[in-house]
């Protein structure tokens, strides 16, 4: 008798101790597990499918309008959401209650540590948080010599791209790089063509649609891209549009891919 | 006999209502029925209240069976407004607001009468063909708004699609209040408007102008509309279904049509509501979307029927 009360009592500290989390946005998710922490997640968004694990863990709708009434069922300690849920959102879970974590939109690869540090703190995770931001940064390619290749990324059919106001530019920075819309201080936007011609990128990342489409596109055929042949389509579309830690390797890649000629 | 029926329609509402309160992952939970599910469930029953209510009143005063805030372009009308003063930073609880939304519901419904009554008499395709064009002009220039609109694109973009996704308590108010006095405005003149309904030139024969009659439900529409869109957004067919089918049970006379309507038209749309929010949980469908699946079909078949009747 008295071993089992003394084994529930170390079970309810146990159970105690591990928080339920619930991410609201796949790089959470990915940062979350890269900390070790994966087993606290106790609710993600529809669209967390990395590590396989996260596919099993129940979910909670979409990002933009997540179902506040799923995520309170899940009863979870800590809700970390970005900062569009700030208006009704969050303020209808902090009225139920419950604990919601607002994170910044990540602008550029030092706001990706920033994330990871702010997740790691509520977490009780510094150590780990610090270690992987180290790891993080370590694995960046060095910084490139000569003028850096002027790329255009598509990242969805219709010319959507990114400015300057986003991590991805940086990303592409970071790969020795230069976006060719980087003085666009935007997020996110509709790129038109005639634009996209008039740059005359280098080089072309394509995160959806094939190559055959994209040289088949009016007047492409003059691009100093199509010219030489640097449409990159091989990069993983999730690891690169998410702001978590494989977007780091993909970093890696691009770099490899842009500087293979010279 | 008919009349007998009408209890139907306090059923269907209360069944609607007890399960869009019941509907949800978290169970019954009391605090969720509390601060989540109530607010959400009196939104679709504002909404569709004044939705139902326009239709009804629309279809009355203009004797047309496809008339409706949606077709008419009144919907399109108090949206685009609402969007214009959401990109003016007017606060959605402001009375500045509602006016504006009014406005634009009134603007478009009259410009679409308008356009219809150019050809002469006033046919029931005349009036859909000029609602579709008032409709086609007032979307463009929301969507003009939406890829100008850089930071808060999102949740305009959510609130054109129309939907019920955490309402505002001041929106929910001022909206509910809105919408009564419509009705009981409607309620209060019914002998006018089933006089409308025999056609304007019987309703000259009784004793009663059109010309100001039609002004007088025109603004209660257009009131009760705007009263649907500051809160859901653009939501169609409630308007257009809901007076064909509670006819059935209410009778033609707008003394119990009216009201029926506007009964009819909240139990339509918190069911709709409740079942966009169960069918594919997590994820949440617009209500919006529910009720064009479902008034779609339901608008071809209208027309169907009325071209079989002319023939």
């Amino acid at each position: 008798m008295k071993y089992l009360a003394a084994l529930c009592l170390l079970f309810s500290a146990a159970a105690a101790n591990a928080a339920r989390v619930v991410s609201l946005m796949p790089s959470y998710t990915e940062i979350i597990f890269a900390l070790g922490a994966g087993k606290d997640l106790v609710g993600v968004s529809n669209f967390c499918d990395y590590p396989p694990e996260a596919a099993k863990i129940q979910k909670t709708g979409d990002y933009l309008r997540p179902n506040v009434e799923k995520i309170y069922s899940l009863k979870p300690d800590l809700v970390f959401a970005g900062d569009w849920a700030s208006g009704t959102t969050a303020g209808q879970l902090s009225r139920l209650g419950v604990k919601v974590a607002l994170l910044p939109e990540e602008k550029s690869v030092a706001d990706i540590y920033r994330t990871i540090r702010l997740i790691a703190a509520r977490l009780d995770r510094r150590e780990e948080g610090e270690k992987l931001v180290k790891k993080l940064k370590a694995s960046l390619p060095p910084p490139p010599e000569g003028k850096p290749v002027r790329v255009y990324i598509e990242a969805d059919s219709g010319g959507w791209t990114a400015g300057g106001d986003s991590f991805l530019s940086d990303a592409v920075a970071k790969a020795g790089g230069a976006n060719v819309f980087g003085k666009e201080k935007r997020g996110y936007f509709q790129a038109d063509w005639e634009d996209v011609l008039l740059m005359d990128p280098q080089a072309v990342i394509l995160l959806s649609g094939t190559k055959k489409d994209f040289v088949s596109r009016p007047m492409a055929k003059d691009m100093a891209a199509v010219r030489s042949g640097l449409i990159i389509t091989g990069l993983d579309r999730d690891a690169f549009s998410r702001p978590g830690p494989r977007l780091f390797g993909e970093i890696k890649k691009l770099s490899g891919l842009l500087h293979a000629e010279k | 006999m008919r009349k007998n029926r009408f209890w139907f329609i306090p059923a269907a509402l209360a069944a609607a209502f007890l399960f869009s309160l019941a509907a949800g992952p978290a169970g019954f939970s009391p605090e969720i029925i509390w601060g989540l599910r109530l607010p959400r469930t009196l939104a679709a029953l504002v909404v569709g209240a004044g939705l139902g209510l326009a239709g009804a009143l629309f279809q009355g005063v203009l004797k047309n069976p496809l008339a409706d805030p949606y077709i008419m372009g009144t919907s399109a009308g108090a949206t685009a407004a609402a969007v214009l003063c959401f990109l003016a930073g007017v606060p959605r609880t402001s009375p500045l607001f509602f006016l504006a939304v009014f406005t634009g519901a009134f603007g478009a419904t009259f410009l679409a009468y308008w356009l219809a009554r150019l050809t002469g008499r006033l046919s029931d395709a005349a009036l859909v063909l000029a609602g579709v064009a008032v409709s086609a002009f007032l979307t463009a220039l929301v969507m003009l708004s939406l890829s100008v609109a850089r930071e808060r694109a999102l949740s305009l973009f959510y609130f054109v699609l129309g939907g019920l996704y955490a309402p505002r308590s001041g929106v929910l108010a001022a909206s509910a209040l809105l919408a009564a006095l419509s009705g009981a405005a409607a309620l209060a003149r019914w002998r006018a408007l089933d006089a409308m309904a025999l056609g304007e030139e019987s309703a000259y024969h009784l004793g009663i102008d059109p010309r100001r009659e039609r002004l007088f439900f025109f603004v209660l529409g257009c009131a009760s509309t705007s009263a649907a869109v500051a809160l859901g957004g653009t939501i169609g067919f409630v308007g257009l279904m809901t007076p064909h089918i509670v006819r059935l049970l209410s009778g033609p006379s707008s003394r119990t049509l009216v009201p029926a309507s506007a009964l009819g038209g909240a139990a339509l749309l918190c069911a709709a509501d409740a079942a966009g929010r169960t069918l594919f949980s997590p994820s949440e469908v617009p209500a919006g979307v529910v009720m064009a699946l479902a008034g779609a079909p339901f608008f071809m078949w209208l027309l169907w029927k009325s071209s079989r009747g002319r023939a």
